[in-house]
């Protein structure tokens, strides 16, 4: 009796830690190959999304309700205070509103005289989208919204808040979609300087201030430049307001982020059509062509 | 050993408790509060349960359970995935032999879930030394203490829960 029970016992024992190495075989696996973009899994984890995102809407509305209350509580203390910053920037922003629509009309005549298309580059359609959940973790810096591919979203498009660049999609369910926030690890994103137009890449770091690298020795950056994204890899739009050059205790520059002045609730999507590489966008070889209409070959 | 005096049906009856307590906070977990500016994400929490996993639960049908709520909370927090499902079945597997046979108080539970933290965190700011990744070790630290403070909350609830349970078994 009490040596069936021991065995039973073993036996039991030897079952549990054979499935407890399998899963973590598993989790191993599953772990490595889902550190890069196109693993097997990103179609089963956004359908995940998808589902969790719908969840989850509805899970932080009194959370969203509370984070309201407590952001109207901190806001009552500065109204006045804000309300008169906030006329004295209107008067400004009117001239320069009134300047601005000047430079277009004169910009679109000279475009016109010239023939070419350049367009400010930042694209007009918006997607208004809600940051259902957001990951502030010391691993990863992401954010799941409530837009997906059937409202036009896709990988790479830029999102913002109304504050500045927030981040870009790294990939669309159908009703949800995975944002790489600026300050992950793993974003890298062409930004230039408003004023000196001198170009960096923006590297996230897992902190709140991502840095500035890849900056040419001649480069113009200044502490309190407004730095935008720079449009230069061909990915995101370009003068998308992205944040304020600082400096580290180390001397190296860092960027103060728009997208911190105000809590995230609301995003929008700016879906953006990608500059393809040549080899993607291929012209037929003309000297090819010319031989075929020769010989007559269709 | 205690899992082993149990019965079966108990044992996965434990294990489903866990799991679904288990699924519970890890979607609660996934969603963060920014409350005056300050945004606060409750990303270890779920680690608490892992520490006060029912004792006689099904260890198989536990490893399962934990395996899924960690996919699940991986693919909520954009994280790698199999990432948490690997801290949270390793976490099991270490707790729970040491833990197997105590019926702890409240206060013991909770210096040794800042013992179990403490050692975790030291692994992994060493891991993140070794591989010189840049780990937010502020955040980091402050999740930890986050998930410190939250222990009393999930302790009580999980003591509240066991005696409607107990009293309905009555």
């Amino acid at each position: 009796m009490v040596g069936n029970r021991g065995k039973s016992i073993q036996v039991k024992r030897q079952r549990a830690r054979f499935v407890f190495i399998l899963l973590f075989l598993v989790a191993f696996g599953l772990f490595f190959s889902s550190r890069n973009n196109n693993s097997m899994m990103n179609g089963p984890q956004a359908v995940v999304e998808d589902v969790a995102a719908s969840v989850l809407q509805y899970l932080t509305m009194p959370l969203r309700g509370l984070e309201s209350v407590s952001s109207t509580l901190s806001d009552r203390f500065k109204a006045h205070k804000q309300n008169e910053d906030l006329r004295q920037e209107l008067a400004r922003l009117s001239d320069i509103e009134s300047r601005a629509n000047a430079l277009t009309h004169k910009l679109n005549s000279l475009e016109t005289i010239l023939s070419v298309e350049a367009g400010s580059g930042v694209p007009q359609q918006k997607i208004a989208a809600r940051a259902v959940s957001e990951s502030n973790g010391p691993f990863v810096r992401s954010a799941l919204i409530n837009a997906g591919s059937k409202k036009g979203v896709k990988f790479g498009d830029a999102v913002m808040t109304v504050n500045g660049l927030y981040g870009h999609v790294v990939r669309a369910g159908n009703n949800s979609s995975r944002v790489l926030k600026l300050e992950d690890l793993n974003s890298r994103i062409a930004v230039m300087s408003e004023r000196s137009q001198a170009r960096a890449i923006l590297t996230g770091n897992n902190s709140r201030k991502p840095g500035l690298s890849f900056i040419a020795d001649d480069a113009d950056w200044q502490v309190g430049d407004v730095v935008v994204t720079s449009g230069d890899d061909g990915v995101l739009p370009a003068a998308l307001p992205v944040g304020i050059v600082g400096k580290t205790p180390n001397d190296l520059y860092q960027v103060d982020l728009f997208v911190h002045q105000n809590f995230v609730d609301w995003v929008w999507v700016y879906p953006f059509q990608k500059t393809s590489p040549p080899e993607a966008d291929a012209v037929p070889d003309l000297a090819e062509e010319l031989t075929a209409v020769e010989c007559g070959t269709p | 050993m205690l899992a082993d005096t149990i019965t079966p049906i108990r044992a996965r009856a434990y294990a489903l408790q866990g799991g679904l307590a288990m699924l519970v906070l890890v979607t609660l977990s996934a969603v963060n509060l920014n409350l005056i500016g300050t945004p606060l994400s409750f990303l270890f929490v779920p680690l608490i349960l892992v520490y006060l996993w029912p004792r006689g639960a099904d260890k198989v049908l536990s490893y399962c359970l934990l395996f899924g709520c960690g996919i699940l909370f991986d693919v909520l927090t954009g994280t790698a995935i199999g990432f948490w499902a690997l801290i949270f079945m390793t976490g099991l597997a270490v707790i729970q032999p040491t833990l197997m046979n105590r019926e702890a108080t409240f206060n013991v539970s909770w210096v040794g879930f800042i013992t179990w933290m403490s050692i975790w965190a030291a692994i992994l700011l060493g891991l993140n030394f070794i591989s010189a990744k840049e780990l937010d070790i502020v955040n980091f630290i402050i999740q930890i203490c986050i998930a410190i403070l939250v222990f009393p909350f999930v302790y009580a609830i999980r003591v509240y829960v066991r005696s409607l349970i107990i009293s309905e078994a009555d």
